[in-house]
């Protein structure tokens, strides 16, 4: 005979007594009505909310741990140590361009001539250049239409510059023997260094070579205005 | 001679109910079921409102999702189980509540002195009103376990075969649960209990 190890009904008689003598719990009279009133509206919100036991078992630390390491990103790192993208920064040029807005439009900012100039800033075609410092100039035209050359300050100095149209029709005053030195030496002018000059060992033949051409085209020449 | 839909049986009504939509059928099981699952529900989860709440819901999902019944169950064990269901994520959420909360206080579980003599003299213990809710309390203080079997046992008088059914365990392990929560609830009434 198979013994049954859980029927104590007996032995439990008088609690099983008791529970089943509690009295019935019904539900509220309006309960039907409530019922079919959301059933009609098609009202099927649940009044208790079922929960996502796999999100709530698997996903929660997770989330909790992907949490804190967002507040952490965001409250610890410091923004003075954020890199600024110059993509997204206004150039200071057309800052200064925009703030200058009322100021004289310039026609021509380009530096147009290395024209002596006197103190007061009015060119002059004075013989007595060496009292007078080269300025550049450039044409500004005002609100009331008037054109007029204005002084440009440069940012460098001119008189350890040299003026490529001079320095062709060899007319340059400035010696440039010493414009290297000037130029590491001198912190005046704001110009960078512009790194080292290399002394390249010239090849005698090479040159030879290249006058050697020179010479035949000369040559040429010649030939060609004595036949004509 | 055709039957009037009362005189039909649980699984006659959800059969036409399934078949021609028909809602006096669904009305008709609503009032067999209400309080049947109303007393269960209050009995496991302890608060009024919130069965009441439970047994809509249930009543709610039965209509939602009348097709998922099958013929070859029993209807009553059939919603028992959406009821249980409901129930026992009702208590897992409090559980979490309390767990997450920081003052317990309004928890009138933890006011419960279900061994305090002085609240259990005899002559308190005798008056029917008081003795139920005192094994209401103590219920409450039994493993939600072993707590939802012995209420459908004991209280709803299910067999352990739909027991079984119902909360998805093996005949087995029913009648051991029933047997620990019977325990569990006589320790707690001993005061008012004598066997």
């Amino acid at each position: 005979m198979e013994e049954n190890f859980y029927n104590d009904e007996s032995k439990y008689g008088e609690l099983i007594d008791l529970l089943k003598g509690l009295p019935k719990v019904d539900t509220p009279d309006n309960f039907e009505f409530n019922l079919m009133t959301k059933i009609k509206n098609g009202n099927f919100d649940l009044n208790t909310k079922e929960t996502n036991f796999f999100f709530g078992r698997y996903f929660l630390p997770a989330t909790g741990l992907v949490g804190v390491f967002l507040i952490i990103f965001f409250v610890l790192s410091d923004p003075a140590t954020e890199e600024i993208n110059p993509f997204l920064q206004e150039p200071p040029v057309l800052k200064e361009l925009k703030a200058s807005a009322s100021v004289p439009k310039i026609i021509n900012d380009v530096i147009i001539a290395q024209k002596p100039v006197n103190k007061k800033g009015i060119t002059s075609s004075g013989k007595n250049e060496s009292s007078k410092s080269k300025k550049a100039l450039r044409v500004v035209v005002k609100p009331n239409d008037v054109i007029s050359e204005e002084v440009v300050d440069l940012p460098f100095d001119p008189s350890k510059s040299v003026s490529v149209d001079e320095k062709i029709a060899e007319k340059s005053t400035v010696s440039t023997t010493n414009r290297r030195s000037a130029l590491v030496g001198g912190a005046s002018n704001g110009f960078g260094f512009d790194g080292f000059y290399i002394r390249e060992k010239i090849d005698r033949k090479y040159l030879e070579a290249w006058k050697a051409k020179l010479d035949s085209i000369k040559r040429a020449r010649r030939l060609q205005f004595q036949i004509k | 001679m055709k039957k009037e839909l009362k005189d039909l049986t649980d699984e006659e009504l959800i059969e036409e109910f399934q078949k021609n939509n028909t809602i006096e059928a669904y009305e008709i099981l609503v009032k067999r079921f209400k309080d049947p699952l109303m007393n269960y529900v209050y009995r496991f989860v302890g608060n009024k409102d919130v069965s009441s709440d439970i047994v809509q819901d249930t009543m709610i999902k039965f209509y939602l999702n009348k097709d998922s019944y099958k013929s070859f169950a029993k209807f009553s064990t059939w919603i028992y189980t959406i009821a249980g269901n409901l129930a026992r994520n009702e208590l897992k959420r409090r559980k979490r509540r309390k767990i997450f909360s920081l003052n317990n206080n309004n928890d009138d579980e933890q006011n419960i002195q279900i061994e305090d003599k002085s609240f259990l003299a005899p002559d308190r213990a005798t008056d029917s009103a008081i003795s139920a809710e005192i094994i209401q309390k103590a219920l409450q203080k039994v493993k939600p376990v072993y707590r939802e079997v012995v209420v459908l046992r004991d209280i709803q008088g299910l067999s352990y075969e739909e027991i079984a059914e119902v909360t998805g365990l093996s005949i087995g392990t029913v009648k051991s649960r029933i047997n620990r929560g019977r325990k569990q609830l006589q320790k707690l009434l001993k005061d008012i209990y004598k066997g």
